[in-house]
């Protein structure tokens, strides 16, 4: 445990290094943003002067451990600009994740019997996974709005579940192919192994030895790779929520690159690599825990 | 590759090239030609977007000025994570620790951020962009790298070279790097995919290097003819293909 503290640690400690120096890459030169505003030059200098990298790293540190309060360019409370929102990129997000985690489990165990059907799955899984995310979510667009318009465009309503529906899509669908190459590839190895022959002659039904017996088995490395999904989604989320306008986390780190929002853009650095370190260290030490337990070794 | 998508590629190739050499860069505006239809004359086969820009033409100089930079930014990506790879390597346990902690923060912010910031900070020419890509992207081939590096670390021959009395960088020069050979092509094809959905979507996004001379990128096409697809939908279909065309055949072994 103490092993992995220091280590969190030192990765903690070079995230907000490295943070600070990418965002002061970025705001270099924010003179141009006032540029019509009317302030005077003396004022424009001073809004866009920069504070040493000591500085930068002392303010950051007070951000996030609540010394200080961080403002946004648009002078809101950095703290409270993420918790508004990161509620709606959680629902797109564990949408997408239930989506792509049935979906994938469904197709692949249903059509196990059929191999062509499995193949024709598996290619479109391989064409989804060659398709950039937000060619996806533009067609999607075009299918559910533009054509049949079923769907709202964008934008987020609390309750309202139709706003919900294209962006979880867009993000799912990468998901799925991911989970169900893997689940399809997996369980076609495994049912030709002598224990799932053993089963099959003796006459256990289909559903039982597909959902109770060679499930299970392959469940660990799923679990692993649904967690490794989750950090991964939220570079997805930049773009999809650009797309439909949607007012989570990943439009927020959009937005805060465009308008040089350097304490916005550092805090949200720092939370978004802490998150996906930390989903990518439990996912690894699950699967160490998992392997281990196989291997017959224990604490 | 299996023979019938080597014959889709050749294919694929050979109707881009054909698209660079009939046409001039689609990079001016033609107000005659706004939403040309598809099928009607030679001199427009895939018709026209709404400014007037021959649709073929878009797709092709779309693809080349993906590849331009799609590749060398890969391989500037392999070269700098080899390198990286081998200062862990020769270096002391210490720095190695500091070396593996970067690449995990390299790897825990998304990388398309980390491009975004840089091309932002930096302006997008043909310098920054594959820089952008570089290090956006070098955590994972040096993580690859460092994996291989540790199997062929622990075998024999390398274990018989340090008894001899070589050196690190000797037995890096002589035994492990001619065994990494297979591992660079490796990244090099299931990286340069990678790089060039990046490469789209910065497109997309309005980060484009070559407008002023090689026309739009491919995710830009896209963005500019999406909500037109009624009118022209040749305009998003064609550059989606060129994408999906490139990834897809690049990206097979």
């Amino acid at each position: 445990m103490a092993k992995e503290f220091l280590r969190f640690l030192s990765f903690f400690i070079l995230l907000s290094l490295l943070s600070i120096a990418l965002v002061r890459l970025r705001a270099v030169d924010k003179a141009y943003q006032y540029t019509d505003s009317g302030l005077s030059e003396s004022a424009i200098k001073e809004l866009s002067s920069q504070n040493s990298y000591l500085e930068d790293l002392q303010d950051l540190y007070g951000y996030l451990f609540l010394l200080k309060e961080g403002k946004t360019e648009s002078g809101e409370n950095v703290l409270s600009h993420l918790g508004e929102r990161i509620f709606p990129t959680i629902q797109i997000s564990i949408l997408a994740i239930l989506f792509g985690v049935f979906t994938s489990i469904g197709f692949s165990l249903y059509f196990l019997d059929s191999p062509r059907a499995l193949k024709a799955i598996d290619f479109f899984s391989k064409l989804m996974l060659s398709t950039p995310i937000f060619i996806f979510s533009l067609f999607l667009l075009i299918l559910f709005f533009y054509k049949w318009e079923l769907l709202p465009p964008g934008g987020y309503e609390f309750g309202s579940f139709s706003y919900l529906i294209l962006p979880s899509l867009s993000l799912g669908v990468r998901v799925y192919a991911r989970l169900q190459l893997y689940l399809s590839s997996q369980a076609k190895i495994e049912l030709e192994t002598p224990l799932f022959k053993l089963l099959e002659t003796r006459g256990i039904p289909r559903n039982i030895i597909l959902f109770k017996n060679l499930f299970p088995k392959l469940l660990p490395t799923f679990i692993v790779l649904v967690i490794l999904d989750l950090g991964s989604l939220l570079s997805g989320a930049m773009v999809v929520e650009e797309i439909f306008f949607f007012p989570g986390i990943g439009r927020s780190l959009y937005y805060a690159i465009k308008s040089m929002d350097q304490a916005l853009l550092s805090v949200l650095l720092v939370y978004t690599g802490s998150m996906i370190y930390g989903m990518n260290r439990a996912a690894l030490i699950y699967q160490d825990s998992k392997n281990s337990l196989l291997a017959g070794k224990s604490k | 590759m299996s023979k019938p998508m080597r014959v889709y590629m050749i294919c694929f190739s050979v109707f881009a090239l054909l698209g660079i050499f009939s046409f001039e860069a689609p990079n001016g505006i033609d107000l005659d030609a706004v939403n040309y239809p598809a099928f009607e004359s030679w001199s427009h086969p895939f018709g026209c977007d709404r400014l007037g820009r021959d649709i073929y033409a878009l797709f092709s100089f779309g693809i080349l000025s993906t590849l331009l930079v799609a590749i060398p930014a890969r391989l500037l990506t392999i070269a700098f994570a080899s390198c990286v790879s081998l200062f862990a390597y020769v270096s002391n346990r210490f720095l190695g620790f500091i070396l593996d902690q970067l690449s995990y923060v390299f790897l825990s912010i998304p990388s398309l951020l980390i491009a975004l910031l840089i091309v932002s900070g930096l302006g997008a020419n043909f310098i920054t962009l594959p820089l952008a890509i570089l290090l956006s992207d070098w955590a994972n081939a040096y993580e690859t790298i460092k994996s291989k590096l540790k199997e062929i670390n622990q075998s024999s021959y390398i274990h018989s070279s340090f008894v001899m009395g070589a050196g690190k960088v000797h037995v890096f020069r002589f035994h492990i790097l001619p065994s990494l050979v297979s591992i660079f092509s490796f990244l090099f094809v299931t990286g340069v995919p990678n790089v060039i959905m990046a490469i789209a979507l910065f497109s997309f996004l309005g980060v484009d290097w070559s407008g002023d001379f090689l026309g739009p990128g491919l995710g830009e096409q896209i963005a500019f003819s999406a909500d037109y697809f009624d009118k022209s939908p040749l305009a998003v279909i064609m550059p989606v293909f060129g994408i999906v065309s490139m990834i897809v055949g690049i990206g097979r072994k």
